[in-house]
């Protein structure tokens, strides 16, 4: 394992010094960018502090030559508190790969190469190589394209998606052929969701867990197995856009390990089990289409997962896992108002193939979600609404924020997000969360 | 009866002399929409945005236009702030004006590139004072959008310049593009307005945008300040082009959404 990873990072490295043209060792220019921003978020009783973060990043970027330029960022996070991720971190080597890990630097603190590529143009050729963020789809939040990065829920879907997204390492190549641009990925990255077990946000409800039999005895949780062969383990990705008529669209297909483990349950003996997180591979093969109509935007996006694992509350079945295709959809659409108003609403839409019998969750599930922007005060003024629904489960998440340029440098912002419903659904687990939110930003 | 007569006869023969002299309204836009203005240009430029209490906003793009044959596509990359760096806004301009244009816009927080609807002409350009339609025609005027009327001469810093008055084709085009009338000074040395005057649908002195830097760059007369003051909401807009160059290669694969997506 040790001898394999070297040998990447030595390919790596071949890469970008290949990428160097002779006698050029030093990049023309190199500017160095970032922010730091201070965050702090308490719960709306008052009962106590979620986070206290002091989160800053910095960027390099430069012009090797005029076919080749890069760019490195860095992140490090101070958490006063430590509720979300109790203690220092351990256990990553269950969803990170070696080569994509945060360092702990204490209880509180941990620093992060958060993005490390070359960009080469070669002919026709574009290469992204290095450790990097690919976004598919056209949706807002709700996720059905955008598979190529997994995500950290260390504080659930809260704070800035951008943030949130874990870059993987991987060789990200496009050109144009004739009226359409090909992209081809290459990961090789075994890094997936950063899923909390324990800290303020770790997942609480039933229906992410496997159901045990009434005779169980014994239960017996085995460490994750996740996939390490660099080459036999990596990820693939092709995407074709084009522009035609007036409409945007994508065919996408991703062979690739689904982001977060699933739980199968072996049965031993008398009333003995077993439990195995296991990763899966699958296929998704989908498309994105979109189109402006006067004020309004159209969005759509679909997809189909060839294998997607459904946890089942039958006692008899013998690892409580049944597989079947999955079909996911979104259609959204933007209104502008007006210069400053934007209201959009999408409505996400995943159904299973096949009846699974006595599954956990229901076949069809449908979420919907509205947002309401707009912008005053010379555009220094931001307030949004979000609302995300469960129109199955009937629980969601509220988000209501205002934003304030203070100057060019500094952006402040409060916000409020109040978690409803079911607490056995995926936003009502956390409804005793419901939180009020202030940060401050300084750019540089 | 002698001094009047001369003086009658003498009218009366210059009159053909200054019809011929002074040109129409249609004749001097044309020759402002005949300026050269290069098959592509690459630029960087400075946005100031100052409201009423005199708090400016100051935004940095570099920008790049092209010509496809007649349709017209650019692309603008934000540099500053921080808080809009890397955003980018690419644009196809139809020459139709029944075909919407296509507009697309890139934002950094999210990664991804957002569809826009294509604006009226005359809604405000990304903030700004001025509108697209401004934007998009560079200092010239689409003529079939008015009726124009020469109204003479008038002086402003010391340059006689060209006024014509313009009223709006027909209803449809004076509500899209939100004016009464506009009031154009040309300078005929560079056939470009100096000083322009807009008045909203109901009459009202709306915006004036003035021509505060011209200058010529390989051969063409190229703006390199322009101002807008809104008379309603005393929100002005300054935009200084900075490194302009219509020599330098602007390929055709600049404006794809993979490059607004790349960034430079």
């Amino acid at each position: 394992m040790r001898r394999k990873k070297f040998t990447l990072l030595r390919w790596w490295l071949a890469l970008g010094v290949a990428a160097l043209p002779v006698g050029q060792a030093v990049a023309e220019e190199v500017a160095p960018r970032g922010f730091i921003k201070g965050r702090h978020a308490t719960g709306i009783d008052g009962s106590e502090g979620q986070l206290s973060e002091l989160l800053a990043e910095l960027e390099f970027s430069g012009s090797l030559s005029p076919a080749a330029s890069f760019k490195v960022i860095g992140r490090a996070r101070y958490d006063a508190l430590d509720y979300l991720e109790p203690g220092e971190l351990e256990d990553q080597g269950d969803y990170r790969s070696g080569w994509n890990r945060r360092m702990s630097v204490s209880d509180n603190a941990d620093v992060e190469l958060r993005e490390a590529y070359l960009d080469l143009y070669a002919g026709e050729w574009f290469f992204r190589l290095g450790k990097q963020q690919v976004v598919w789809g056209q949706a807002d939040g709700l996720r059905v394209l955008d598979q190529v990065n997994p995500l950290s829920y260390r504080e659930f879907i809260l704070g800035d998606f951008d943030e949130r997204r874990i870059p993987l390492w991987m060789v990200n190549a496009e050109r144009p052929v004739g009226d359409v641009t090909v992209q081809l990925l290459w990961v090789l990255d075994q890094t997936y969701d950063e899923l909390p077990t324990e800290g303020v946000f770790a997942f609480t409800a039933s229906q992410f867990r496997p159901q045990l039999p009434d005779d169980v005895t014994s239960v017996t949780l085995t460490a994750v197995e996740r996939p390490d062969g660099a080459f036999s383990d990596s990820n693939a990705g092709v995407r074709v856009t084009g522009f035609s008529g007036g409409w945007d669209w994508s065919l996408n297909a991703l062979y690739a390990y689904r982001s977060s483990p699933v739980i199968y349950r072996e049965r031993h003996g008398q009333g003995g089990y077993t439990l195995e997180p296991t990763y899966s591979r699958s296929t998704l093969v989908g498309g994105s289409a979109s189109n402006a109509f006067g004020s309004w935007t159209l969005r759509t996006e679909m997809g189909l997962q060839s294998k997607l694992p459904v946890l089942v509350n039958d006692p008899a079945d013998t690892d409580g896992i049944v597989e079947t295709p999955e079909v996911r959809g979104v259609v959204g659409l933007d209104y502008q108002v007006d210069a400053d108003t934007l209201l959009s609403g999408q409505l996400f839409v995943s159904t299973l193939v096949d009846a699974v019998a006595d599954a956990r969750r229901d076949r069809t599930t449908e979420t919907a979600s509205f947002l309401l922007r707009r912008e005053f005060m010379n555009d220094t003024v931001q307030v949004e609404g979000l609302l995300l629904h469960s129109i199955d489960r009937g629980d969601g998440l509220a988000q209501l924020s205002a934003k304030y340029r203070f100057s060019d440098a500094i952006n402040l912002r409060a916000g409020i997000d109040f978690f409803y419903g079911d607490e056995e659904g995926l936003y009502g687990q956390f409804d005793k969360l419901d939180r009020v939110s202030v940060s401050v930003e300084y750019g540089f | 009866m002698y001094p009047l007569k001369v003086l009658l006869s003498a009218l009366l023969l210059s009159l053909p002399v200054m019809v011929l002299a002074a040109p129409s309204g249609d004749e001097i836009i044309e020759k402002v929409n005949a300026r050269e203005d290069g098959l592509h240009v690459q630029r960087n430029f400075t946005v100031e945005l100052t409201d009423r209490n005199g708090r400016t906003r100051t935004e940095k793009t570099l920008s790049y236009r092209r010509y496809f044959g007649d349709e017209k596509r650019t692309i603008i990359f934000y540099t500053e702030p921080t808080n809009v760096r890397g955003t980018g806004f690419l644009t196809f301009d139809y020459v139709d004006r029944g075909e919407d244009d296509d507009q697309w816009l890139y934002l950094p927080a999210l990664r991804k590139i957002r569809r826009i609807p294509s604006s009226d002409r005359g809604d405000y350009f990304l903030g700004t004072d001025f509108t697209y339609e401004e934007i998009k025609k560079e200092q010239k005027v689409e003529p079939e959008d008015y009726h124009f009327v020469a109204q003479g001469t008038e002086q402003v810093d010391g340059r006689e310049l060209l006024v014509v008055e313009g009223t709006p084709s027909d209803e449809a085009i004076a509500k899209e593009l939100g004016v009464s009338k506009v009031v154009w000074r040309v300078d005929p040395e560079i056939w470009m307005s100096r000083k322009t005057d807009y008045y909203d649908r109901n009459g009202n002195h709306a915006r004036t945008i003035t021509l505060e830097g011209v200058d010529t760059i390989a051969g063409f007369i190229t703006t390199t300040a322009l101002h807008v003051l809104n008379h309603k909401t005393q929100h002005s807009t300054r935009i200084t082009f900075h490194d302009t160059d219509y020599e330098s290669a602007v390929p055709e694969s600049l404006f794809t959404q993979a490059r607004l997506r790349r960034g430079l």
